[in-house]
């Protein structure tokens, strides 16, 4: 059925384009929400990811790709977007996190805030990542084929975005521990 | 300190958490927009075309005194019912060269938009266009200005019935067009990886003489007067997925290069692709002129692609 859909918006059929985009666009929501941390910024990426898919849908050779294809095109809208946005405001405040948060004993209040403050120093490249690994669980190897740049390349700026959560985290628990010494 | 794993289950923790719906004001807004977003053929777009602003004209339209090209019905359906067949036509059926009738009309730059049968000005696709070519537009086909038209919409040039008509002034070529980016720099219109002299015959030689695709036989041809040779070329029935992606190539879909040049050479339309090329010296420069269609391309488009070949007028 998604394929039938697909080939029909590839052929120019709308209608056809707007129920896939009722179809997927959950997910696609998902990850631009994920790497820009902000619903209306996030809105805003998704919305002309889509109008950019439509626009190209017919060079789209394999269908089988779709899902892969918009998660690159809506991955560069939103690093580009995070990009303005980290020259803008210049970590000048912390964006609200929308959305529920949902019970996990994994994360306490302050793993969240700390997680939130580690993010957002993150390069837009390396959000993205993070994001494609973590998130939609894509291997290395599939995130340097959705972003179109080295597998090397891709495992580095993991690395260092690990690093820097868990650099994040870290300094989290120093501060707490800090704060019982004091 | 947190172990590798435990800041793995965490981030995931956290990516977990927002939302996971798309509002229904953000399908609304995208279908307002598609609405007024037209759809790009899928006509090669490298990333480097040059569309000149200032399209020098040629100030005065000779007579259009064209050769019409009759007979070479080059473009043979493959029968059989094994699927695709990748071997061309082993002979290029020799060209007649006969004069067809003038038009009064002036011709008009080929627009982006639908073409209703008139006579249309292009250019090469090159860095310098040192020539202007006059051709009739199909009715119903579509202009890429300056440079080509594809088939009538949505079909344009895709696989497996689409056709387009393009013009060019190839000046290279790559051995393996799947692996185009030679200098690892995805950037498009990289020189050629194989040498190619600067006559028809260079050229010719040089197609032929690529493994990555098969060739017919080259015969001689007239255009307008101006000599050179014809022939086809099968490209594989491959979906180029694992090639070479433009570094500036929003969709990442890979591409297989045929053509190089400055201004980003011609691809492959789609699997299976078949090219019929007329290759001719116009004053000292090649023109190469491309028919891209395929197996299942409609006789009538095909018929109406050498029509456009017939009625070409080129104005050095």
């Amino acid at each position: 059925m998604v394929r039938d859909l697909i080939e029909a918006a590839q052929r120019g059929d709308q209608a056809a384009f707007v129920d896939l985009v009722r179809l997927r666009g959950g997910r696609f929501m998902a990850i631009a929400y994920r790497i820009l941390r902000d619903v209306d910024r996030a809105e805003d990426a998704l919305q002309d990811a889509l109008v950019i898919a439509w626009r190209d849908l017919p060079s789209l050779r394999d269908p089988d790709r779709f899902d892969a294809w918009v998660h690159r095109l809506l991955t560069n809208v939103c690093i580009e977007q995070a990009g303005r946005e980290r020259k803008r405001i210049a970590n000048l405040y912390v964006l609200p996190v929308d959305g529920p948060a949902g019970p996990d004993e994994l994360l306490n209040v302050g793993d969240r805030d700390q997680l939130d403050h580690g993010f957002r120093r993150l390069t837009p490249d390396q959000r993205a990542i993070l994001v494609l690994r973590h998130y939609v669980g894509y291997e290395p190897a599939e995130i340097a084929d959705v972003l179109g740049i080295p597998a090397g390349t891709v495992r580095s700026r993991l690395h260092h975005a690990h690093r820097a959560m868990r650099a994040a985290l870290e300094a989290d628990a120093r501060a707490v521990v800090g704060g019982i010494a004091r | 300190m947190k172990s590798r794993s435990e800041i793995d289950r965490v981030m995931e923790a956290w990516l977990a958490d927002g939302p996971t719906a798309i509002p229904d004001r953000v399908v609304e807004v995208v279908a307002a927009r598609i609405g007024v977003q037209r759809q790009r053929r899928a006509w090669p777009v490298p990333g480097r075309i040059h569309v000149p602003t200032q399209f020098k004209l040629v100030a005065a339209l000779a007579a259009a005194v064209v050769v019409a090209v009759a007979g070479y019905n080059l473009l043979p359906k493959q029968g059989g019912s094994g699927g695709q067949s990748t071997t061309p036509p082993t002979t290029a059926p020799t060209v007649a060269p006969t004069t067809a009738p003038a038009t009064d009309a002036s011709p008009i730059a080929v627009p982006e938009a639908e073409l209703t049968g008139a006579r249309y000005r292009f250019a090469p696709l090159s860095d310098d266009p040192s020539f202007e070519i006059v051709a009739t537009g199909p009715q119903g086909w579509g202009g890429v200005p300056p440079w080509a038209m594809v088939g009538p919409n949505p079909v344009g040039t895709d696989h497996p019935t689409g056709i387009g008509v393009a013009f060019l002034a190839a000046d290279g070529l790559y051995r393996d067009p799947c692996h185009w980016d030679v200098d690892g720099s995805g950037e498009v219109g990289q020189p050629g990886d194989v040498a190619v002299g600067p006559s028809v015959e260079d050229l010719v030689v040089a197609i032929r003489a690529n493994k990555s695709y098969t060739a017919s036989d080259a015969t001689p041809l007239t255009i307008d007067g101006y000599k050179g040779q014809e022939l086809v070329i099968q490209l594989p029935d491959d979906p180029f997925t694992t090639c070479d992606v433009p570094a500036d190539d929003a969709g990442g879909d890979g591409r297989a290069f045929v053509f190089s040049g400055v201004n980003g050479g011609l691809y492959a339309q789609g699997p299976a692709n078949r090219w019929h090329l007329f290759i001719v010296d116009v004053d000292g420069t090649r023109l190469t002129v491309v028919v891209p269609y395929y197996q299942g391309t409609p006789q009538a488009e095909v018929d109406a692609a050498e029509n456009v070949v017939d009625t070409l007028d080129i104005n050095p």
